[in-house]
This record gives C-alpha cells, structure tokens and sequence, in this order.
C-alpha cells in the first residue's frame, strides 16, 4: 500500500467518521430500491392508485436489497486503506455504468419509465411505441403494421380497423413526425414478421423541406438496427455538417440511457405529477406546406427506398397510401409537387418496392369540413379514411 | 466554441497532441494560433482588438522600464496611462457606449429634456472584461515596479489570449502566469489525469447542473402566475445555476491548463461556506476580488485613510465592480448591495474586535445560512432583466408566500441535481481541501464517478448552452 500524505488521511479520516454515523444509509437505500423496482409504488407516482400500500413494500426482495446495500459500508471499510490508480477506478465505473444500462432495459423497468414519463406530459406517442415495445408484439400471425407520422395518428381510427379486418392482427407504431429518415432511424423498434402488411401514409410533404438532421427527433427511439442505414442514406456531407447530431444518434442508437435522457429530465424536473400537464399529443396542427418553395429532401427519398428494400428482403409487403390534404388547398402548388411526387413513387413501384395506393383508389370522399387543419383530418374523415384503408387492405388479402 | 461543444473537443484533441510534441517556444506559438483560432470562431474580426490590446499592453511594458532606466519618471507614467487609457476605452465603447448614451438621454427626458443620442448597434466582444483587466495588471505591475516587463511577444501574446481562459477567467496576473509562460513546462501524469477530472467535474457542474437549473429558473423567474415559493426556490436555484456555470468554467479552464503545464489560479473556494461578507468575496471569483482589491480599493486609500473612507472605497470598488458585469441598472445594484453588505460588515466587525475575534466558532452554520441568503437576495439584482422584475420577485416572495407543488418540484430537482456537488463540497470543506474527492478511497469514489457519469448520460443538456459570465 502506497504511503498516504495529510490530506489523504484526513479525507480517509472524514469517511471513517461516515462510516460509524451513517452505515444504515445503505440498508435503507437498499429498501428504496425495493420500492423504487416496485410496481406499486410507480403506479402511485404516475397518478394510477390514489394511496401506497406500505405491505407491498415489504417484501423478501426488499430484505435482499437492504442486505445488499448493508455490503456496501462493509466493502468500504475493507477498501478504506487502499489506493486504487486511476484505471482502475475507471474500471470500476465502467462495470457500474454497464450493470445500470443492463437494468433500464429490463422490460419492467422500460414499462415503469415509459409510464412516469407520459405522466409528465413528455411526447406521449413516444412512450406509447415504447410501452408497445416493452410489452412485445404478442399477436400469432404475419398482421398489418401501421406505420407513419401525424396523418397516420389523425387518419387510421386501429379500434376500428382491426375490427374491419379481423381476425388479422393490426400493430401501430406511429409517431408524430415520423418521416421516412425518422422510420429508417427507429428500424429496431418495428415487429416486423416475415409475411406482414406494412401501411404507411405518405405524402408530398413528407419529401419536402425538412430539417436536415432532426436527431432531437432521433433521440428517444433511435435503434441499432437502423444507424447504418441512417448514415450510408444521410452520406458523407451531411454527416460531416452534422457532426455533433451524428455523435447524438449513435450515442442514442448504442444506449438506452441516452435514448431515455430526455424522458428522465422530464422526470427530475416534475418528480411529483402536477395535474393539468399530462401531455395531450405531440401533433402540431399543421399549417399549408409551402409547396412552391420548398424542395425535395433526397436523404428523405433514399431512406424511404432503404427501408422499402429493408422490407422486402425481410419479406414484408409494403403499401404506402398517398396521404390528402385539405381540399380548399388543393391549388396548382400541390398539384405541381404531387405530379412530381407520384412520377418517383410510380418509378419505385415498377421496381417492385411498394405498392402505392392512390387517392383515386382510396375513394374515401373527404369533404372540407372533415380536416382539422392543411393535413390532419378530424374525426369524422377519420372513420371514412380507416374504412377506405379497411376495404382496400382486406381486397388484397390484408396480410399475406 | 464552447467547452461543452464536439467542435472544442476535435479542437483541443488536434492543439493538444500536437502541443505534446512540440519544444517549448513551438508551443508558445502554437498556443497564440490556437487561442486566437478559438476567439476568432465567434467573430474573427474581434481577434484584432485582442491583438491591439496584447500589443499595447506589451510595448507599454518595454517603454516604461525603458523610460524609468532613463530616469525619466513622468514619460514611464503616461506610458502606463496611455496603455490604461486605450485599454479602458476600448472596454467603455464596447460595452458601456450604449448604456450610457440611453441613461444619459432617459435622465434628460426625466426632466423635460429630450435629446437624439446617437445609435450605434456596438456588438460586445466575448470575452472583453476579463482580457482587458488581464492586460492592464501587467502594465500598472510593470509600473508599480513589482514585475519585470517581457521582450518575448509570443509569451505575452500567449498570456494575453490564453485560451483555457480567455473569455470567462480566471483573470490571471502576470506575475503567475507570463513566468509559466517563458520558461519550459514539465507535463507529468499526475498533472493530467488531476487536469482531466477536474475538467470533467467542470464539465459536470455545467452541463448537468446549471444548464438543468436553468430551465427550472427560466421558468420560475419573474414569470406570471408563479408563486412565493417557487419564487424563492428559483432564486436558490439560480444561486446554484451562476456557481456552477462560472466555478465550473473555471475548472475546465484549470483542468485544460493543468493538462497543458501550467497551473492557474483557484477561482471558487466554497463561497456558500462564507459566515460573511468579506469571507464571500474571499471566495466568489477569487480573481476579479483581488483584481479589484489591488487595482481600485487599495489606490483608492483602502483601509489607510479612516472608516469613512473604507466604506465609501468598498462601496465605489463594488459598484464599479458590479458595472463591470455589465452595463445594466441591475448590475449596479448588485454592485451596490454588496458595497453595503461589505461595509456593514466591516462596521459591525470594527465594533466587534475590541470585544474579541468577530468570526468566532460559534453559530457557524447559522451564520452560513444568512450569508447564503444575503447572497441569494443580491443575486435576484443578477438575475433579473429590470429593476422592476427584481422586485416583483421579492414581492412574490415576501408578499404571496404559499408552498404549492411547483415549488416542491423544483426543490426536488435542485437537490437531486446538485447531491453530488454537494457530497463533494462536504467533504472539501470538512478537509479544507478542494482536491480531496481525488483522495476518496476507492468505493466512494467509484459511486461519485459513476453517479456522476450516469447523471451525464441521462441528464446532461448536450445543446452546448453557453456559459453566463461569456456576455461579461
């Protein structure tokens, strides 16, 4: 052992002093942490049960954690005259930061997560897709997986749709958003099965004017299985301007920790629900798209292809229903931009990569009233846009 | 460029390997590149002010001692004023041109007056206070005749535009830092594994603890509809927000230079241990206190000429150190209220020394929590955009006082943000020893470190916020 100077030993001094004082901090934290892995004491923060039931906290889990952390003062008062270097504290730190991304990916504790987080009104869709995936895909069969941003959210009523296309499965994975880039970016995140339908509403706009690299956006369902693909589509360029952001995604497509970041500063800073700011959805109301000026986003387009033959080669079907807009704003603009839209997605469907489902055949007879706003429809144009989807879904046999 | 962004990461990754291999006057004049490199990033055009001011305050330097081997006195003296002079007017049409000009046309207008003030949209250059005061110590040292002026204008050029701290201090004296400066530095291992933590707890202090409270008191601060309490926890949160932006840009900044060879001064030590005044200020940024102590109360007569005339020096040094944080009303009353807390103090203390020591062990702890209070109360001044929001917070906290669950949302926060600050500052001030979380025996400081870490993955505000004291 290396010969310690002053301060060394008045700091070994300080915590020797801790030690006699509060050693049962640790057999304590130990029954914090029991209640803290517990369901019943989430279900009470999140607002769900009215009182702590203080029986359930006392479990023989509890007793092994209060033994545990009981180790810890013994462990300590073992190492109190050792000198570790450096790396091997670093080491150490390193194991601890492994054990902690081990635990926040256990189901239960994604499930108590993803619970407290709505509860604090941050982006609700997020945590429904990661609740939905905490809890797994637990239908039987190939099914329909809807995927999408805000058209999918507002337009496709999936109570409805499964009772229209039972007894096929239907999964929905949408977020507003969710652009073919962001699809791309949370690959992981899609139950995809060999045989599924995936549907997904796509419109002009989706290909137009968007932010470069949107890793906010990323951030909380970003996935391994889809960072390659993220940066082979995004190339070199963009990677380099957005060095930073690329660092951001990565480091939220290796760790849970990171992707739960925003969630857990939601969470510190409203640690008690305060009534009133449970998050509503995360939809903006869309105003018109500036379609004269903007123009079309080619990462979005070489993402859109990339997932489509992620797809197909995983044996998934791919029907992409084009997305509408209000009617009152169907000027010479959009129609322009659809023309052009429709000529790539007509030259993706002779490639054998999706089927597009035009407004034509959807037939769904959307009258101005039923919009909400530019894009969004309300919920009677819901019902008529989920029927439509239905009928055309079950035509083609719905999952194959 | 910010210490918490990629872009100083790739950067001091690039300066510091190539630094490391470099002879000594090669480093020097790596470090001129490299530090005007990271000041030109915000605005190139401003690295020639930078250059202007190293460049006086090293001739005037060269001059003064030439002038003084001369005999010629008088000329050493215009030689130093000349470089206060410019040094001190660049400053002032930076960053009080408008302040005045509006002050000056507003008290006309208060009386009936009105007048055209000329309208000059004058960018303040980051950084500006804490070089120019860096510069003007060497002149008036040289003058004085404590410090030997330098003929190495790439050391001085160094010194001046050191880039660990160029634009938020430490405000280094030349005394301390040219000498490192000039002569070779040794890098040892221990310098840079103490270097690199104590840059990441800066980088700990600021990216997870003050960008986090800064939302909390965005929020809270002079906003409508927000009550006592939370009113009162968003003045103790900013309390918390200001240390740890400054104290943790200090660390970084010694971390970085400690890595480089060099050792700056200490800028932080514990100030909300402080029982008083004096004792605060002994501890709240170190650097620009002793600054403001040798350049302005000591020539002003100090404690030599009388009480009278040390309160009202303690009072024109805070006030003018309260302006030099910016040029705003609420500056001055910073200035202000802590010119009258220090010469309250010293009264008190005159009174008191005849009956014994006036800083007894006795009610240590009370006394810490009043100072804390005192301090949180003069950083409402800080913190608030007007007068007008600054009372209106110590009316919500005097007037409309109710606990409600904002206020115990923000407690919380605060205090789960700052448990690991705190179990640091515990354990230095128990020991005296600002280092002393290095010395922890391995499971503490495992569990500090890991603590940390996991707060920086989960916590820490990645947006790159900039740092306080930079609009100073």
């Amino acid at each position: 052992m290396a010969a310690m100077d002053g301060t060394t030993l008045r700091v070994r001094e300080a915590e020797r002093r801790f030690l006699r004082r509060g050693w049962w901090i640790f057999p304590a934290a130990g029954l914090v942490a029991a209640m803290l892995t517990g369901g019943g004491f989430w279900a009470w923060v999140s607002g769900n049960r009215p009182w702590l039931d203080w029986r359930q906290l006392l479990t023989a889990r509890a007793a092994v954690l209060a033994l545990a952390g009981l180790a810890v003062p013994a462990v300590w008062r073992i190492l109190l005259k050792r000198k570790w270097p450096g790396w091997a504290v670093a080491l150490a730190v390193a194991a601890g930061f492994a054990c902690a991304e081990a635990a926040v990916r256990i189901p239960a504790a994604q499930t108590a997560f993803w619970l407290a987080a709505r509860s604090r009104g941050y982006l609700p869709e997020v945590c429904y897709v990661r609740l939905d995936e905490a809890a797994g895909r637990n239908d039987d069969g190939p099914g329909i997986l809807l995927a999408g941003s805000s058209q999918m959210i507002f337009g496709v009523d999936e109570t409805l749709l499964r009772e229209l296309l039972s007894p096929t499965p239907v999964v929905r994975r949408a977020i507003a958003g969710m652009w073919p880039q962001s699809m791309l970016a949370m690959w992981g995140r899609f139950p995809f099965r060999r045989g599924d339908v995936c549907v997904q509403i796509r419109s002009a706009f989706d290909f137009l004017g968007k932010p470069e690299f949107d890793a906010d956006w990323f951030r909380p369902v970003a996935s391994m299985a889809g960072a390659g693909g993220v940066l082979r589509t995004a190339g070199a360029g963009i990677v380099a301007r957005h060095a930073g952001k690329t660092v951001d995604f990565l480091l939220a497509a290796s760790l849970e920790g990171w992707r739960m970041r925003d969630g857990m500063r939601a969470l510190a800073m409203q640690w008690m629900r305060e009534p009133g700011r449970d998050g509503g959805t995360a939809v903006s109301r869309g105003k018109r798209p500036a379609w004269e000026s903007e123009t079309w986003d080619e990462w979005q387009w070489r993402a859109f292809a990339e997932g489509a033959r992620r797809m197909k080669s995983a044996g998934v079907s791919f029907q992409v229903f084009e997305g509408d807009v209000n009617p009152s704003l169907r000027d010479e603009a959009w129609k322009g931009k659809r023309r052009e839209w429709l000529a790539r997605m007509e030259a993706g469907e002779r490639e054998g990569l999706w089927h597009l489902v035009g407004l034509e055949e959807q037939d769904a007879g959307l009258a101005p009233g039923e919009w909400v706003d530019a894009t969004h429809v309300n919920a009677v144009g819901r019902e008529k846009l989920t029927r439509a989807m239905g009928r055309i879904l079950a035509r083609c046999g719905g999952a194959e | 460029m910010v210490f918490n962004s990629l872009v100083f990461l790739v950067f001091f990754a690039v300066v510091y390997a190539a630094y490391r291999v470099l002879p000594h006057k090669g480093q020097n004049v790596l470090i001129v590149l490299a530090s005007y490199f990271f000041y030109g990033w915000w605005d190139w055009r401003f690295a020639g002010l930078l250059a202007v001011t190293s460049l006086a305050s090293w001739a005037s330097g060269l001059a003064i001692a030439r002038f003084r081997s001369a005999g010629r006195e008088r000329a050493a003296w215009w030689g130093s004023f000349g470089n206060i002079a410019l040094n001190l007017g660049i400053l002032g049409f930076f960053k009080y041109f408008n302040f005045f000009t509006e002050s000056f046309a507003a008290a006309l207008g208060s009386v009936g007056l009105s007048v055209t003030t000329p309208v000059l949209h004058v960018v303040l250059p980051v950084g500006i206070s804490f070089y120019t005061f860096q510069a003007l110590s060497y002149s008036i040292d040289v003058y004085r005749g404590h410090l030997a002026p330098t003929r190495d204008i790439v050391a001085f050029f160094a010194f001046v535009s050191f880039f660990p701290q160029l634009v938020a201090g430490p405000i280094e004296r030349a005394a301390n830092l040219l000498p490192q400066m000039e002569k070779p530095r040794r890098i040892t291992r221990a310098a840079v594994s103490s270097g690199t933590q104590l840059a990441l707890f800066g980088l700990f202090k600021k990216m997870v603890v003050a960008d986090n409270l800064a939302t909390l008191v965005d929020g809270a601060f002079g906003a409508p509809g927000v009550g006592g309490a939370a009113s009162l926890v968003a003045v103790y949160a900013f309390a918390m927000q200001i240390y740890c932006d400054f104290s943790g840009y200090s660390d970084i900044a010694r971390g970085i230079a400690r890595m480089m060879g060099f050792e700056l001064m200490v800028n932080f030590r514990l100030p909300y241990f402080a029982k008083n005044p004096k004792e605060f200020w002994a501890r709240w940024h170190i650097s620009l206190s002793t600054w403001l102590r040798d350049y302005l109360y000591i020539p002003l007569g100090g404690n030599r000429r009388g009480s009278r005339r040390q309160t009202l020096n303690l009072f024109l040094t805070m006030l003018l150190g309260g302006l030099w944080h910016g040029a705003a009303w609420t500056f001055v009353a910073w200035g202000a209220f802590h010119g009258t807390l220090l010469a309250a103090w010293h009264a008190w203390a005159r009174g008191h020394s005849r009956k014994g020591a006036p800083d007894s062990g006795r009610w240590v702890w009370t006394r810490r929590i009043a100072m804390f209070h005192l301090a949180c109360a003069g950083w409402v001044f800080f913190r608030a955009k007007g007068m007008g929001e600054a009372f209106q917070v110590f009316g919500n906290i005097f007037g409309h006082f109710a606990w409600d669950l904002r206020a115990a949302n923000m407690l919380t926060a605060l205090a789960l943000l700052c448990a690991p600050l705190w179990t640091v500052q515990a354990l230095q001030g128990a020991t005296g020893d600002l280092e002393a979380a290095r010395k922890l025996s391995p499971v503490p400081r495992t569990a500090l470190w890991l603590a940390m870490a996991l707060m920086f993955v989960w916590l820490a505000n990645t947006g790159g916020g900039a740092f306080i004291y930079f609009q100073f």
